[in-house]
């Protein structure tokens, strides 16, 4: 088991890496586009260079536009947590052309707003700018709270059959971080969720964490049963729909990879933890 | 408490380069703490920074849907959408000399004379502290060498305000100035170039 720390990036350093380009729409400018990799380009140095170009040189502008919202080895470059939002936005009973269509949406924001006053948040943290374009995308199309998804989402009801119960509806059965560390280091572990759980200001997060991590008998998400203790679902229990419960359950548990991503105790497989964490709990 | 208008831009972005730049985990709790009206999106936001932007965080097949849209889009329609959405901003003094003279900015500044482009850059962000007379100067000069109206200059001094920053500079920017003196102090003139526009300025105020 290697013990995997995720790269700590230098800080930032935008205006120098900005000032380094070549004057933007010079040819230098056009080549270090094509030829940069992801991390000598920051999206906020390119954010930069648009917000400058936009209006001004076309072909630089279009250059710089197709950079930022290009592709790098089959995903967006920049983009990538944009599409990742995008599809926890979206149940997975529907089709995942509506998330493709919502992160179209966001990126049509994403040109709409980058040239105004609001678009200067691009150049110092793009992908909250990024965020904000995709949680508005969703509002146009969901309403400003989501009333249009929740709406169309259907709860199991209580007496449903049993046995056509969507596996997602249950806990994890087996807290996934155990296959972490080892196992003499549980007791460390269990230590470290409890104080990140009791940290998380958020209540409904706090409690889903607690539940499910720390109760010793976590409910089910959703769905008519209930937990071995006679636990109702979290759905159930909190008035929450299976979509807000799993957004909950995502947050805990970027925070706690978080904690054991800078922790130097003890030896913990992050990257299967993240690989398991970042692709599973899709609604 | 973030009261501005754009509080959940400023937090987010915070959460964001607290964790990129550190590793600072603790700053989403805290600021979830002090903005509980935010601390969902700030929660859901951070989950997003943490799991997605790694490989395998979405299904191969998506994210390369979601190029092969994103590339049709722009193709079709984006480009154009983003050169439409680019005109609806109002130009800026550096813009509107840019764009009339289709010269670069070391050209314009030299040609002007006795300005730097910074010096233009600066009077295009803070028109407000600019004198009056060192405007029309500037504007004279302008049409002078382009045939440019005064007037238009003028206007386009005017409605300038602030503006990105120039990809060719080579230092952090100082704070802003608060005064047609301190203006000319970051504008990267000569001494006998600052002379002779605080002299003008000081022939208005006379």
């Amino acid at each position: 088991m290697s013990k995997t720390h995720p790269d700590v990036a230098s800080p930032p350093s935008f205006d120098e890496v900005f000032a380094a380009l070549p004057p933007v729409g010079s040819p230098e400018y056009l080549e270090r586009l094509r030829t940069a990799s992801t991390q000598e380009l920051p999206p906020e140095v390119l954010a930069r260079a648009y917000r400058q170009l936009a209006g001004e040189d076309d072909e630089a502008a279009r250059a710089t536009l197709a950079r930022l919202l290009g592709e790098r080895k089959g995903r967006p470059e920049y983009l990538g947590t944009v599409l990742w939002h995008a599809t926890r936005r979206v149940p997975r009973h529907q089709h995942w052309q509506e998330a493709l269509d919502l992160f179209q949406d966001a990126v049509a924001l994403v040109i709409e707003v980058l040239p105004t006053e609001r678009g200067r948040y691009a150049e110092r943290a793009w992908r909250s700018f990024c965020y904000q374009r995709l949680i508005d995308a969703w509002r146009r199309r969901q309403g400003r709270r989501g009333e249009r998804a929740e709406s169309r989402r259907v709860e199991p009801a209580a007496d449903e059959d049993a046995e056509a119960l969507d596996p997602l509806d249950l806990a994890e059965d087996l807290p996934p971080w155990h296959a972490a560390v080892r196992p003499d280091k549980l007791p460390w572990l269990e230590e470290l969720v409890g104080r990140v759980v009791a940290g998380v200001a958020d209540p409904f997060v706090r409690a889903v964490a607690e539940d499910q991590w720390l109760s010793g008998d976590p409910s089910p998400i959703s769905g008519a049963r209930t937990s071995a203790g006679g636990r109702k679902p979290l759905t159930r229990r909190y008035g929450k729909s299976r979509f807000q419960v799993y957004r909950a359950l995502n947050a805990a548990r970027a925070r706690l990879f978080a904690a054991l991503a800078t922790q130097n105790e003890v030896e913990v497989d992050l990257e299967a933890l993240r690989t398991k964490w970042s692709a599973s709990a899709l609604e | 408490m973030a009261t501005a208008a754009h509080s959940l831009d400023e937090l987010l972005a915070q959460t964001e380069r607290a964790w990129l730049d550190r590793r600072d985990a603790g700053t989403v709790d805290r600021l979830a703490a002090e903005h509980p009206e935010h601390a969902e999106e700030l929660y859901a936001f951070f989950s997003g920074l943490v799991f997605g932007d790694v490989e395998g965080a979405v299904p191969g097949e998506l994210a390369q849907e979601a190029v092969e849209r994103t590339r049709a889009w722009l193709d079709e329609e984006g480009f154009e959408r983003a050169r439409e959405a680019a005109r609806q901003v109002p130009p800026t003094f550096v813009r509107f000399l840019q764009r009339r003279t289709r010269q670069d900015p070391e050209t314009i500044a030299r040609r002007i004379s006795d300005v730097s482009w910074e010096f233009l850059a600066q009077v295009s962000r803070h028109p407000a502290l600019v004198p009056r007379r060192v405007r029309e100067e500037l504007a004279s000069r302008i049409a002078r060498h382009w045939s440019i109206p005064a007037a238009e200059s003028l206007r386009a001094m005017a409605s300038s305000g602030p503006v990105p920053r120039a990809a060719s500079r080579r230092r952090p920017y100082p704070p802003p100035p608060s005064t047609f003196e301190e203006l000319l102090a970051s504008s990267s003139l000569t001494a006998a170039q600052r002379s002779l526009w605080a002299g003008l300025a000081a022939s208005a105020r006379a």
